[in-house]
């Protein structure tokens, strides 16, 4: 990693090299470190409060960080559920379309019309078996606790 | 809490983090992480945690995202690692409440908690918005704590008097401090914004405070590398033979 101080405007000078401040003309006002808190070009250390974090709190089932003494975050929990919903209802238009060219073609080429009504009525069974099998999964893995967290792989 | 910047061309930046610390993101730096680490989503910046439809509307605008991931180390330390989308620098400023900093769109790439992510108009006149090369909006962080800054290309800074200008071309105003004027001037001279292949406009900003400049203009790169890109009705690998296959004949 790089990082170069140019000429000094003023004096024609070589800026230092922590972060472009003239040494003869010196900085242009005096910057006070926030207590706690070290730092260098490339590395930095902060002392947290006691606990770790600034605002306690904890994630909920949707994976809304709920901070504890504030009211619930309705925008961010609604909002995750509206793209979720949008996810599914995407996922099963995709698989309708898909199910229902294959028993179109199915249909057409060997049962005439009749076949075509009867797999009007497979596609919408199948699609909505599949959509409640997905909003199933979603559900029971939104009550998982912890759900960041990776599978183990078994040796 | 420990960070380490790592790497040369396309580095990434460490966070260690003692069990119960948190990392703010504001958009998908994520490289790697250890499994300990627990994500969430929130709406909520800053130390008070304090939260509103315009705050968050000014982030959105910003380019911040609707959402902040929180990352916190649950049950022991924990490690995140975040990556620089283009080959360029990372750095950490010190933001403070009578310390804020002005950052290029996507410069964020994560702070301690205490940091508050809005936007900032840049320039004032609509037609320099446009045409300026930056677009119309900066990264205004506010708050208390350390803010960890994304740069494209080298990094040159300059410790601003008060009153000294230095006109700087959009794309390479990386940041600078809450201090320093930000303006947006015209390149004087028809015959300079027409045949001097600079743009119509120049950032000029003026001191007290320091500036960050970026030698890669992310424009700037993305024009370059324009002509390679595959094109409707052919491909990146035809234009390249084509381009030489041209040469070589036109130097005939």
């Amino acid at each position: 990693m790089s990082a170069y101080s140019m000429t000094c405007l003023r004096c024609g000078g070589p800026l230092s090299d922590d972060g472009g401040a003239c040494p003869v003309c010196g900085p242009t006002k005096e910057r006070s470190a926030l207590e706690g808190i070290s730092t260098t070009r490339t590395s930095a250390h902060i002392d947290s409060p006691e606990g770790g974090a600034v605002l306690a709190g904890s994630p909920d089932r949707l994976g809304v960080f709920q901070a504890e003494g504030h009211s619930r975050n309705w925008f961010a929990r609604i909002t995750t559920l509206g793209v979720t919903a949008l996810f599914l209802a995407v996922v099963a238009i995709l698989f309708l379309v898909a199910l229902g060219g294959i028993i179109a073609g199915f249909a057409l080429l060997g049962h005439g019309l009749g076949g075509v009504v009867v797999g009007l009525f497979v596609i919408g069974g199948f699609g909505i078996v599949a959509l409640l099998i997905v909003v199933g999964f979603s559900l029971v893995a939104n009550e998982k606790k912890n759900s960041s967290q990776p599978s183990t792989t078994k040796q | 809490m420990d960070f380490s910047v790592k790497g040369t061309i396309l580095p990434v930046l460490e966070a260690t983090l003692q069990p119960g610390e948190v990392v703010v993101s504001t958009h998908g730096d994520l490289g790697w992480m250890t499994p300990n680490v627990q994500l969430s989503q929130t709406t909520t910046m800053g130390k008070g945690g304090n939260r509103g439809l315009m705050k968050t509307a000014k982030r959105v605008v910003g380019g911040g995202g609707l959402f902040i991931t929180r990352y916190q180390a649950e049950g022991g330390p924990g490690s995140v690692t975040f990556a620089a989308k283009l080959p360029g620098n990372i750095i950490n400023v010190q933001v403070a409440p009578d310390a804020p900093y002005y950052v290029h769109r996507s410069g964020f790439m994560c702070g301690t908690e205490g940091i508050e992510a809005t936007v900032a108009l840049q320039q004032k006149k609509f037609t320099s918005g446009i045409f300026g090369g930056m677009g119309f909006f900066l990264q205004h962080l506010q708050g208390e704590g350390v803010a960890w800054l994304e740069l494209s290309g080298e990094i040159f800074t300059y410790d601003l008097q008060e009153g000294e200008t230095l006109r700087v071309h959009p794309g390479h105003v990386g940041a600078f401090e809450g201090s320093v004027q930000f303006k947006t001037g015209t390149i004087p001279g028809l015959a300079n914004k027409f045949f001097g292949g600079n743009g119509f406009f120049l950032a000029d900003l003026t001191g007290p405070g320091k500036v960050w400049l970026q030698s890669m203009s992310i424009a700037s790169l993305a024009a370059e590398i324009a002509d390679y890109m595959p094109q409707q009705g052919g491909s990146t690998s035809s234009s390249v033979a084509g381009g030489v296959l041209g040469g070589l004949l036109s130097s005939k």
